[in-house]
């Protein structure tokens, strides 16, 4: 009779929590809330699926609230909804709103398109690229990949030195000035160590944030996309492999989205690249200068030489 | 329509986008572009306050196109009936019914009758001051059912009626009186009558922008008229869905906090004569015909549960101590008693009426005018803070050394730290354990109030004063449990669905209450949440798996006899078939000779839809009502397209413009709603319709962010951080007219006083063009205010005392206003 | 802490999620039709809010001072390096003066980046592996055993000083050989670890930011050298042998920075460089006084004698302009981290579902930075002028008392 949006399967084990009251914290309790149990060793992220997205903020609430971040924006800042404005150091879910009420010709618009319209939300946190660029610039190895296939800043590693910050194509990972070291979203590692399912995707109320093994989330997401497509051909995703997003070499977008305009419009990169991609050839090139440079000076002065 | 369901119900909404991903249509009827609008598949635009004109539209284009569900409406309504003959529409007297009194601004209900004879409503019974004494009402029906022509022909049958009252409703006079273009009115129209029918179904979800006007309880009558006519009442999938706001307002009013009311949303004695005994107040809430018929096992029960061992038959079970109600106790009339000096105490719970409350200046005038004032809060909220903080303590008004008032802070703890249950919008029942203590001196409600009860009985244990009888009696046995004494909320659950008494049996269903004292029950509609000593159905969660039906049975409690679909007879055809194999719910099983399907019937299980009572056996109750009668409730079991008692502003909807609006009504000479309730004061002033002084109209509203009145997310760093401070939200139209920029200060007035906040311009708020007139319409959140971290001024400075004359709910959603840039003096230093 | 090797690490796979190879924009590969083909249509300048989409880059005046010190320390090294191979006996004070301009270079510079992470503990933190996809792991490797290399090279020459010359000069050689090869990246890394990062000008400036870097180094140290050269005996081959080679490596900073400035005009995404104070900066005070006014000057050296006022002066102008230009290249990159716009432009592709991006629509600059470049040049004209005269006669004067 129910045809859920995105179907969870629902383990026979949920009737043994039929009852509320609880001695202890429910094992592998990702598998009742999201149905995916948290193994080491696989790739976990979000799909994050702004078409169904109602800007009610609830994945930012529960970020701080889980990550103990403090509030440090309480500024009305004039652009549509979104007082918080982007991701940083102590925002690590940042929701998006996107006024978008007239149409081309200027009018307000009444016949809206299915799903998500006109008034564009979508709830932004870290990627978890496959190939990071804020995991390979980092110099101390403080941001490391997880046995979740997550990255993760150590804080005791981190030394401050910020050049992860402007590493990220995505403007991520930032600098908290208080302890002067780089902060970012965990994918909740703590929790996912736990058996728990990130705070944000579990108290997303219609789904927008889900929370899963990637090569599942993709699956789930193209058959999301099949269907949606027929009434939003503008839909598409972004970060999955192949994707806008997922490029110049950063492969793959564990926390991707599905988008229903372009890129730059949520504030993304539609082709963003991976600065390390270009070391070689840059070093390379900054050698080959000192080198042509010297020998160019040994040149002129062995024929000075010689005249002498 | 009249919910802003995205934003402020956003774990309801999932379902809805549930209900998207199958096909469903979404729209969304705002006078604002919301969240929600934004998920919808048509945003119809409206000006505020002129829903009644949109939803007549609706019932005119359903009639007048011929698209109603026939074989429903003409079987489960009283669209057939006919009525009075002296009945005169609104049509006729220009905006005003037959039976109106000038002089008590009110109606006289004799010609809205059906013919022959007075069929009293269940809800009149809240309304004792309006038509004839109630019990004459109720000896006169139960000769017979009411006459009908199913042919429709009579001019005076609802159906005609009907027609004639909305006959001007035309989708051009709707985008004369709406602002609503007339074919978006039509793309909507048309969806809901496309969705409707035997295989599909609509529903209906409003909140307080339905309720907060002085037409609410006639713009949700509007829905009840569409939703009957297209058959989407007692079926899946449909039904009017009164969305609550709090986690638990929907319990608050079952259990209930309405001065009106007792538990189970039985009358509350007056002081009336025919409440004088408990016998006349039996009698005068008792129907003949249909389930009320069984209001003297309820009463009774409920008197066993409240004075226990010392009630009895002699003492009327007890009926003497409940104290008497003498008129509109609710909280306007009671603001206004405050700054009479009327009322001398005050007892605050979950209330903070300096925000919430209208007119807010003339209340934070009133208050020092208290002896004492008792606030049971999370954190010191505005009315506890108004005598040094307010915007009239800092400007001299109030002087803090000339507030008498002894006020009492008591901490209060937050839902986690209680034990207890909520009731939500579909009257589900979920128990919830406590997850800490709370912390320090913060102690629940349940705490506080049985521990008052105690003490107070400790105080009159030696009193002799009669007087003091109802603490005496009261019986007061919860256990408590802890070093901090907690009573223990099981045991009062457990009392709420009743016992037999004396052995405290735990009851099963109301069926098993009885009217002579052998049973106690302190809510009837909640009989059945503990069934037994030890099993706590509220606490059940038992999900149906996914090719289960979907009824959820298992999980938590629904009231009344966990029944999921009020009505659900309905869900089959007169003959007791579903009305199609899609829309499968209830049906009649003939092999067995009963009723069944998905849900608990709400009809009796062994009535065979052909069951006709036979009026000469002077049927009662259940027995006299037929087997294709579905709304039990209703003394002649038919849903009420008309009403012809128990609502005081009319038996049809009629649109009426706001007390204040930027226009002259286009429908009718009569401006607003006559019966409206109003208050004119110096210090609550209303404006002219149309002033010129004050142009905009002006609705308020809640953000996703913060929660009900915002007292416990304003003083939450993450909650406050993303709503951080107060706003206006301005069409850029009007923002340029007034040379406006996006965050610059603006100063909002009316009549009552005046508010400065920041303007957010955005698209999202329209232009109206109104018959002719460009009208611009603002919009302010009202949960902000000067405690927390997210402050703001608070926009109900601006509203006025006013009261639809059913409910005394006021007008917060639609009024007018002037605006200008700048700042209020001597505030711009903050 | 202890016994911590460094290790080479490699970074940035994680768990193999067994996907397809990427191809660009063609999504989903694991599903067929119909959706393995987004139609974006070319980037319009659109932006939300204007709020950046990549945050700022950290650095601040700190590093720039590094950057400099960093590239004069380089270059010295290597310079040195090749007086000590190539030169004879008379170049003994320069390469004792390189070798000291490399030690303090370097240290300075060392304790310059410390102070701006604030703790030295955070340096060691970096010690502790190695990254090659992290040019600052690079540079740190770089600089690390470039300074300690450098003191023993000091230590080497302290020995000479004393008198051992041949076992000083021999340990001076074995110390100042490897320091000199990692010279050539602390010179050139600094390029590299601006350019790959999402600064869209920093980025944008793939792949001529090391180079400019390189040149800048040897340049610089070619300046100090000269500089040096007029507080020691030195012979006149060297004096104009240092002449050229400032010439040379000086003229070919001039051109890396002169294309560089060229393209950043017509690019996009340094709009917000463009658009700043700092790009002035740039043109003005390192191009004009920096790099310009200098070259003149050595130019002039070649066809008339030079004055001690000249190389002195042009060493401090080449190293005011230097610092003038990290500046404004850390705060211009910075300045464009903040411009949403630049970073979209540095994100589209040149080629978008199989056709040629349009161009995007230049945006206009007011024209003051052109106006001020153009009175920089002119004042700049002057000075050179006054310098190289004034040169002419001091030369005269020393000629004169030569001949006494």
């Amino acid at each position: 009779m129910t045809s859920p949006l995105y179907p969870l399967p629902v383990p026979f084990r949920a009737r043994e929590h039929s009852d509320s009251v609880m001695q202890r914290p429910i094992p592998d309790e990702s598998e009742l809330t999201a149905g995916v149990r948290i193994v080491p060793g696989r790739a976990y992220g979000f799909f994050t699926d702004t078409s169904l997205c109602i800007g009610c903020k609830a994945c930012e609430v529960a970020c701080k609230e889980w990550n103990t971040l403090p509030a440090d924006k309480v500024r009305l800042s004039g652009t549509s909804y979104d007082n918080t404005r982007h991701l940083s150091a102590t925002t690590w879910r940042h929701v998006r709103f996107i006024e978008k009420i007239r149409n081309s010709g200027g009018a307000r618009v009444t016949a809206m398109e299915p799903f998500q319209s006109n008034w564009l939300m979508m709830s932004d946190v870290c990627k978890h690229c496959k190939r990071a660029g804020c995991l390979e610039a980092c110099p101390t190895g403080a941001l490391f990949r997880t046995e979740f296939g997550t990255v993760v800043v150590q804080q005791d590693i981190c030394n401050g030195c910020a050049y992860c910050v402007p590493s990220c194509p995505f403007g991520v990972v930032e600098i908290n000035f208080n302890d002067g070291k780089a902060h970012k979203c965990t994918l909740c590692y703590d929790r996912l160590k736990g058996g728990f399912e990130p705070a944000c995707a579990k108290s997303c109320p219609t789904n927008s944030i889900q929370f899963g093994e990637v090569e599942d989330l993709l699956d789930r997401a193209c058959k999301r996309l099949e269907k949606l497509r027929r009434s939003r051909p503008s839909a598409y995703l972004y970060g999955a492999p192949g994707a806008p997003g997922a490029t110049g070499g950063i492969e793959q977008l564990y926390c991707f989205f599905l988008l229903l305009d372009r890129p730059e419009v949520y504030n993304l990169p539609l082709n963003p690249k991976l600065p390390s991609k270009r070391i070689k050839k840059s070093l390379n090139a900054g050698l080959i200068t000192a080198a042509g440079i010297g020998l160019a000076a040994a040149a002129v002065l062995a024929s000075v030489g010689q005249e002498e | 329509m009249g919910s802003n369901m995205a934003e402020n119900h956003p774990i309801a909404f999932r379902f809805v986008l549930e209900a998207k991903e199958r096909g469903a249509k979404i729209i969304h009827v705002d006078p604002r572009f919301t969240r929600t609008s934004a998920l919808a598949d048509i945003y119809a635009p409206i000006r505020c306050g002129s829903d009644i004109a949109f939803l007549g539209g609706i019932i005119n284009h359903i009639l007048e196109k011929d698209l109603w569900f026939r074989e429903y409406a003409l079987n489960y309504t009283n669209i057939a009936t006919i009525i009075n003959d002296k009945y005169q529409d609104a049509e006729e007297l220009d905006g005003i019914f037959s039976g109106w009194d000038a002089e008590t601004r009110s109606y006289k209900l004799e010609t809205w009758q059906y013919k022959g004879e007075a069929t009293p409503q269940e809800l009149e019974k809240f309304h004792v001051t309006t038509g004839s004494p109630y019990p004459e009402k109720l000896k006169r029906i139960a000769s017979g059912p009411p006459s009908t022509d199913l042919t429709l022909q009579h001019p005076n049958c609802v159906y005609n009626i009907l027609r004639r009252h909305y006959a001007r409703y035309t989708p051009e006079m709707v985008e004369r009186v709406t602002g609503c273009p007339k074919e978006t009115f039509l793309a909507v129209a048309d969806a809901l009558v496309q969705n409707s029918g035997r295989e599909k179904t609509g529903a209906w979800c409003y909140a307080v922008g339905w309720t907060h006007h002085t037409t609410g309880v006639q713009i949700i009558r509007c829905a009840g008229i569409i939703q009957a006519l297209l058959g989407n009442i007692g079926r899946p999938g449909a039904g009017i869905l009164a969305l609550r706001g709090h986690c638990s307002i929907q319990g608050s009013t079952d259990v209930p906090t309405l001065y009106n009311l007792l538990p189970g949303y039985l009358p509350h004695p007056s002081a009336n004569p025919d409440n004088a005994d408990l016998k006349s107040y039996i009698e005068s809430g008792t129907t003949q015909t249909g389930f009320l018929h069984n209001f003297p096992k309820f009463t009774t029960s409920l008197l066993r549960a409240w004075y226990g061992e010392n009630a009895n038959k002699g003492n009327e079970w007890g009926y003497q101590w409940i104290p008497k109600i003498l008129g509109d106790h609710s909280q306007l009339p009671m603001t206004l008693a405050i700054s009479n000096g009327t009322i001398r105490g005050l007892l605050l719970i979950g209330q903070n009426p300096v925000i919430g409350g209208h007119n807010s200046s003339m209340i934070r005038k009133a208050l020092p005018n208290l002896e004492w004032m008792v606030i049971r809060e999370f954190f010191e909220n505005e009315t506890a803070s108004y005598w040094y903080k307010s915007p009239e303590a800092l400007s001299g008004e109030i002087k803090p050394e000339n507030v008498k008032t002894e006020m009492f802070l008591l901490p209060a703890a937050l839902p986690g730290e209680k034990d207890g249950t909520f009731t939500n919008t579909h009257r589900l029942v979920q128990w919830h354990d406590k997850v800490v203590d709370p912390p320090s001196d913060c102690r629940s409600d349940l705490w506080f109030f049985y521990h008052l009860g105690r003490k107070l009985k400790e105080l009159y244990a030696q009193s002799n004063d009669p007087r003091d009888d109802p603490i005496k009696n009261l019986s007061w046995d919860y256990p408590e449990i802890g070093p901090r004494r907690d009573p223990l909320a099981e045991a009062v659950l457990k009392e709420i669905n009743g016992y037999t008494w004396p052995e405290r049996k735990q009851l099963e269903n109301t069926k098993q209450l009885k009217d002579d004292g052998s049973t106690a029950c302190g809510v009837w509609i909640y009989t059945g949440v503990f069934p037994k000593q030890d099993h706590n159905q509220a606490r059940s969660r038992v999900a149906d798996g996914s090719d289960g039906p979907g009824t959820h049975l298992g999980w938590g409690f629904a009231w009344p006899d966990n029944r999921r679909i009020l009505y659900n007879r309905a869900s089959a055809d007169p003959d007791g078939k579903p009305w199609s194999e899609k829309k499968r719910y209830m049906w009649w099983d003939e092999s067995k000779k009963k009723w069944d399907g998905y849900d608990v019937s709400d009809f009796p299980p062994d009535k065979a839809p052909g069951y006709v009572p036979d009026w000469n056996d002077n049927p009662r109750g259940m027995d006299a009502i037929d087997g294709k009668s579905p709304f039990t409730m209703i003394s002649d079991g038919k849903s009420s397209l008309f009403v012809p008692s128990g609502i005081k502003d009319g038996p049809l909807p009629t649109h009426y413009e706001p007390v204040e609006s930027p226009v002259k009504n286009i429908l009718y000479g009569q401006q607003d709603n006559p019966a409206t309730k109003k208050w004119p004061r110096r210090d609550n002033r209303y404006h002219e319709p149309a002033d010129p002084k004050y142009p905009y109209a002006i609705t308020t509203y809640r953000l996703t962010e913060h929660h009900s009145g915002a007292i416990p997310t304003r003083m939450v760093p993450t909650t406050a951080e993303l709503q951080p401070e107060g706003f206006a939200e301005i069409p850029p139209e009007l923002a340029e007219e007034t040379g406006i920029a996006n965050l610059d200060w603006v100063i909002i007035s009316t009549a009552r006083g005046e508010v400065e906040t920041k303007a957010l311009v955005t698209d999202r708020l329209q232009p109206f063009t109104i018959d002719g007139k460009r009208v611009y319409q603002i919009g302010m959140p009202w949960h902000f205010g000067w405690q927390g971290y997210a402050t703001g001024d608070i926009a109900n400075t601006l509203s006025s005392v006013v009261g639809d004359p059913n409910t005394t709910i006021h007008e917060g959603k639609a009024f007018t206003c002037n605006l200008r840039k700048g700042r209020l003096n001597g505030r711009s230093h903050q | 802490m202890e016994n911590i090797e460094p290790q080479i690490i490699e970074t940035g796979n994680g768990p193999d999620a067994g996907l397809p190879a990427p191809s660009v924009f063609e999504v989903c590969g694991n599903l067929p039709e119909p959706f393995d083909r987004i139609e974006i249509s070319p980037y319009r300048g659109e932006t939300y809010y204007e709020i950046p989409p990549v945050r700022q880059s950290h650095y601040e005046w700190k590093t720039a001072t590094a950057f400099l010190l960093n590239g004069i320390a380089g270059g010295s090294q290597i310079l040195a390096t090749a007086l000590d191979l190539l030169g004879g006996e008379s170049d003994r004070g320069l390469i004792r003066a390189g070798r000291y301009t490399a030690f303090l270079g370097g240290t300075s510079s060392a304790l310059m980046l410390i102070s701006s992470l604030h703790n030295p503990r955070r340096w060691y933190n970096m010690l502790r592996i190695f990254k090659k996809t992290s040019p600052m792991s690079i540079g740190i490797w770089a600089i690390t055993p470039f300074t300690a290399l450098s003191s023993m090279t000091v230590a080497g020459q302290v020995i000479e000083d004393l008198g051992y010359e041949n076992a000083g000069r021999w340990i001076g050689r074995a110390f100042s050989l490897p320091a000199a090869v990692l010279g050539g990246f602390v010179i050139s890394y600094m390029g590299t670890e601006l350019e790959e990062t999402n600064m869209p000008f920093w980025a944008g400036s793939y792949p001529l930011m090391a180079p400019l870097y390189s040149a800048f180094g040897l340049s610089n140290s070619a300046a100090a050298i000269l500089a040096a050269s007029e507080f020691t005996e030195v012979s006149q081959k060297t004096r104009r042998n240092l002449n050229r080679l400032a010439l040379i490596s000086g003229g070919a900073e001039l051109a890396l920075a002169t294309l560089s400035q060229s393209r950043w005009k017509n690019s996009p995404e340094a709009a917000g460089f463009e658009f700043s104070p700092y790009s002035t900066l740039f043109r003005f005070a390192y191009i004009g006084l920096g790099l310009s006014a200098p070259l003149l000057m050595r130019l002039y050296s070649e066809v008339a004698e030079d004055s001690p006022a000249g190389a002195i002066s042009g060493f401090f102008a080449k190293l005011l302009g230097g610092w003038a230009m990290q500046l404004s290249l850390v705060y211009g990159g910075r300045e464009s981290g903040k411009q949403a716009r630049d970073y979209f432009e540095f994100a589209t592709p040149r080629k978008l579902n199989g056709r040629e991006v349009e161009k995007p629509e230049k945006r206009q600059s007011d024209g003051t930075n052109s106006m001020l470049f153009g009175l920089g040049v002119l004042a700049m004209g002057a000075g050179i002028f006054y310098l190289s005269s004034r040169g002419k006669e001091v030369r005269g004067n020393e000629s004169s008392n030569c001949q006494e």
